[in-house]
């Protein structure tokens, strides 16, 4: 009975100075609210950068609008996933992971298409596109990061892994839009593994960073 | 019945977001009966107190994300199971599992309440303790069987207290290869 008088003790104590708190807003609002600000950011840097001469070229090309759907797609879907992982049991809407990761595999697949068909010229060196495309990722790496520690999440190595696929996916549109290189090499290097390094090291602290 | 008590947890969990003193009382205090419900026999029992106090904690922590419009128990289960697996990674990554602290071993309670099934066990360990010479035999059982200190223990056998200690320790040791052939 010892342990019973402990707990109740122990809850007690944090009751006393219990005040009520407030509900966390809607995770799907919120989503769409972050999605907004974070393309405000590449719309607003877009100037800085310069968009791509070609732009009026590459807006009819259906692999262009196909890549950068797709990766739209990744954006959103990863967003509500990160917003909705915020919560314990993700307002029981696990499959809404599955969405981000799908399509992440598609592309993967498209790509490796490509430099099977097209070649990949891998050269590595630095390229003004790695730093516009931390540039593109930062304001939404931070806001992302911000709003998650706001909540609890139960899965900080799957929130860490969503966070990165929406803040890569801001920064690669961003690129898309102001880099006019179409090789697929080009595109593995510059605009896609800069990503990978932050994601991973993203995923990495994830414990430390979403803990609670 | 199950659905009566996720009801009954979902409005006591809107009273207590809304400042209900007595209503977040009243839920921590059934989540606690809840939460040692479903982790008895999921982790060491002597851990059970502390987590159920890191569940509490946690469910302090969270409860803003916790929305009336949705069912409590899945929020709450959740957060049982997070707590559990953590507990779980750094026990295993300790290996806490795997070790005993010979301190810790409570040979008087094992040795004063037999099993039926243990009673050739422990007429085995009689019987290698009486092979052992008389002063070390009586130094073992006074410290691991009768649970007396070691300072005591070598006040009353005039050796000071580190060859008290180590006597203990490798009879206890001996005892084991005894008992393993």
């Amino acid at each position: 009975m010892t342990h019973e008088k402990d707990i109740n003790a122990f809850i007690e104590g944090i009751c006393q100075t219990y005040q009520g708190v407030k509900p966390l807003n809607c995770s799907v609002r919120c989503s769409w609210l972050t999605a907004l600000i974070s393309a405000g950011w590449v719309a607003l840097m877009l100037p800085f950068y310069g968009v791509r001469y070609d732009w009026a070229e590459a807006i009819t090309n259906p692999v262009f609008l196909l890549e950068t759907g797709g990766v739209l797609f990744i954006w959103v879907t990863a967003l509500m996933a990160a917003s909705l992982l915020r919560v314990p049991d993700m307002g029981g809407q696990r499959f809404l992971l599955s969405l981000p990761l799908l399509m992440m595999g598609v592309i993967a697949l498209w790509v490796l298409y490509r430099s099977l068909t097209e070649g990949m010229d891998l050269e590595f060196s630095w390229h003004h596109c790695c730093e516009n495309g931390i540039v593109f990722g930062a304001v939404p790496l931070l806001l992302l990061t911000y709003l998650s520690r706001m909540g609890t999440t139960t899965h900080p190595y799957l929130m860490a892994l969503m966070n990165s696929l929406a803040v890569g996916s801001a920064g690669w549109v961003g690129l898309r839009l102001t880099c006019p290189m179409e090789d697929v090499g080009h595109g593995f290097i510059y605009h896609f593994l800069p990503f990978v390094m932050i994601g991973s090291l993203f995923v990495l602290l994830a414990r430390r960073l979403f803990r609670w | 019945m199950a659905s009566n008590a996720s009801d009954t947890w979902n409005h006591l969990a809107s009273a207590a977001q809304a400042g209900d003193k007595k209503a977040y009382e009243s839920l921590l205090k059934q989540i606690s009966v809840y939460a040692r419900h479903v982790l008895s026999g999921r982790v060491p029992s002597e851990a059970l107190d502390d987590i159920v106090q890191d569940v509490l904690i946690s469910v302090h922590k969270s409860l803003h994300t916790f929305r009336a419009d949705r069912a409590f128990k899945p929020w709450l289960f959740a957060i049982i199971n997070f707590r559990r697996l953590d507990f779980l990674r750094a026990h295993y990554a300790d290996h806490k599992d795997r070790h005993v602290p010979l301190e810790d071993v409570d040979f008087a309670t094992i040795l004063d309440t037999p099993e039926p099934s243990d009673h050739v066990e422990l007429k085995d360990v009689q019987t290698a303790l009486n092979q052992f010479p008389e002063g070390q035999r009586r130094i073992f059982e006074r410290i691991k069987v009768e649970g007396h200190s070691i300072r005591d223990v070598a006040k009353e056998v005039g050796m000071n207290e580190s060859a008290v200690k180590v006597s203990a320790h490798r009879t206890l040791h001996k005892l084991k290869k005894m008992l393993s052939q």
